[in-house]
């Protein structure tokens, strides 16, 4: 296998935005190729998560987009694997390369769903989980996760404040992101507060609804040496499933997909957690953080819910987990997530991360998750 | 090819399925080989890969494992909020998704609470208490 870096990153801001997806991406595709400085016609393809273009009435982005780049010829492909789209697109990008395919690959995703009302953009999110037995069982994606939450209190008697802290956290490291989608700190009272969408978990328990394209270049090292961009190393990448029904599965506060992704990415580069400096998980609720943690092996079962409360994964905490602000302040554009996840900790390990940087920032783990854990990617970075 | 063979050849379609449930029968797989069971379409044994599967009716007794209260929904539940959404363990095995109406807060449905299958009108398995 080669080695493979990322040489360019670039992300538009996140947020609500009158531009189609074809725009967005089209943005930050062509903001991470003039980052990465390679000529365009040398890319050999790219990978693009996206889960919802239809209901912009577009299907088959690829070709859309490589035209406006100016490299109709180019074949690019979309990756749907619901919100863990975009670090599936990564993985597809990265094995060309290491496999020797391709020398030049785009890594990209977008997503545009602010045109679409609330009701309708709930349905589209149930989509992503067994529907049939699911979605189909009056179950919202936030429900989902809302019992797993309920069975995490159970099991280890966590409550609803833990939880709280963690979006609080979060929304802290937003603020200081130009790019998230909600710059704006929050209290544990406002999380308490907060409408009650699934019981247990709040408004402010939740992600964001965010329009957003994030693009990523990756090449061979040789590459990066002829271009003269300071690499940054994949280390490591995986990819594992899980049953899709979450009421299927032996165990409902963890899911598995990600203790198997996280397993085969860190023993590929040769880290265990303790040679991990900073952490993107997939928050799409607070408890999915707090299940990440423990099922990535850096934090023991039923201590997840607490560490943000006990400051342990705040940016000067022991394990830095959302310096960006992560899908809860950063925002969701679903199938841009993941590759969003690469960008921000790119620029941390470069030391460009401005206000949010953590120190010493040497190894890094994004960590994307599809829907309920049906799909899981997991990535460790270093320089 | 063992897919065709465990949905059709079987007569356990997802339409099958969904007849069966609209007469208060709760139909599914099970694997003969470690027991597993499952309401998901099975050609192999998500827990123990045995391709022996085969298919079964399930109690329509239970308890609730976990839940949720759904104050958001989808347009097919539209007008049912707030309701509970339920992973309900059925006697005997496996666990299933469904929902039982009229639920508003969560000490109206501790986890444990007995519930039942009811066939309706509605969409989805919906359960009571008993």
């Amino acid at each position: 296998m080669r080695k493979v870096c990322v040489i360019g990153a670039a992300s538009t801001k996140y947020g609500r935005f009158d531009l189609t997806a074809r725009e967005l991406l089209s943005d930050a595709c062509s903001a991470a190729l003039k980052d990465s400085r390679v000529d365009p016609k040398r890319i050999d393809g790219n990978f693009i998560g996206n889960a919802f273009s239809i209901a912009e009435k577009q299907g088959h982005l690829g070709p859309l987009v490589m035209t406006t780049l100016g490299i109709p010829e180019a074949p690019a492909y979309t990756i749907e694997t619901a919100c863990a789209s975009g670090g599936s697109a990564f993985r597809e990008a990265y094995v060309n390369i290491a496999g020797g395919f391709a020398d030049v690959m785009l890594a990209s995703g977008v997503e545009r769903v602010s045109q679409l009302d609330t009701i309708t953009a709930t349905s589209y999110f149930a989509y992503g989980s067994d529907y049939t037995y699911e979605g189909g069982n009056g179950c919202s994606f936030p429900g989902l996760y809302a019992a797993m939450a309920r069975t995490y209190f159970q099991k280890f008697g966590a409550t609803e404040e833990d939880l709280a802290a963690i979006a609080v956290k979060n929304h802290e490291n937003g603020a200081l992101n130009p790019k998230a989608h909600i710059q704006k700190r929050i209290t544990v009272e406002d999380v308490m507060k907060s409408m009650m969408v699934a019981s247990p978990l709040k408004l402010y328990d939740a992600c964001p609804f965010s329009d957003g394209a994030a693009a990523v270049v990756l090449a061979t090292e040789e590459v990066a040496k002829q271009l003269g961009v300071e690499p940054v190393y994949v280390m490591g990448s995986a990819r594992a499933g899980s049953i899709a029904a979450l009421h299927e599965r032996a165990d409902m506060a963890s899911i598995p997909s990600t203790t198997i992704a996280g397993e085969k990415a860190m023993k590929q580069a040769k880290v265990t957690p303790k040679d991990v400096n900073l952490l993107e998980v997939h928050d799409c609720f607070t408890i999915a953080e707090a299940m990440a943690l423990e099922d990535l092996g850096f934090l023991k079962r039923g201590e997840g819910a607490k560490a943000a409360a006990q400051g342990i994964t705040r940016r000067d905490g022991r394990i830095p987990t959302n310096a960006s602000g992560g899908l809860k302040a950063k925002g969701h554009p679903v199938g841009a997530t993941g590759i969003g996840q690469i960008v921000e900790l790119r620029e941390q390990l470069l030391g460009k991360a401005g206000a949010r940087q953590v120190k010493n920032a040497r190894v890094a783990l994004a960590h994307n998750v599809g829907a309920t854990g049906g799909s899981c990617a997991v990535h460790v970075l270093g320089v | 090819m063992r897919l065709a063979e465990t949905l059709t050849e079987h007569g356990l379609t997802l339409k099958a399925q969904r007849d069966a449930m609209r007469e208060g029968k709760i139909l599914g797989w099970e694997c003969t080989a470690c027991r597993h069971r499952a309401i998901t379409p099975t050609a192999r044994c998500a827990k123990c890969g045995s391709d022996k599967v085969t298919t079964a009716t399930f109690a329509n007794d239970g308890k609730v494992v976990t839940f949720t209260i759904q104050t958001v929904a989808s347009e097919q539940f539209l007008n049912e909020v707030p309701f509970a959404w339920v992973v309900v363990e059925l006697d005997g095995g496996p666990r299933v998704s469904g929902w039982v109406p009229f639920v508003s807060r969560p000490g109206d449905l501790p986890v444990g609470q007995r519930v039942r299958f009811t066939p309706s009108y509605k969409p989805g398995m919906m359960f009571e208490k008993t």
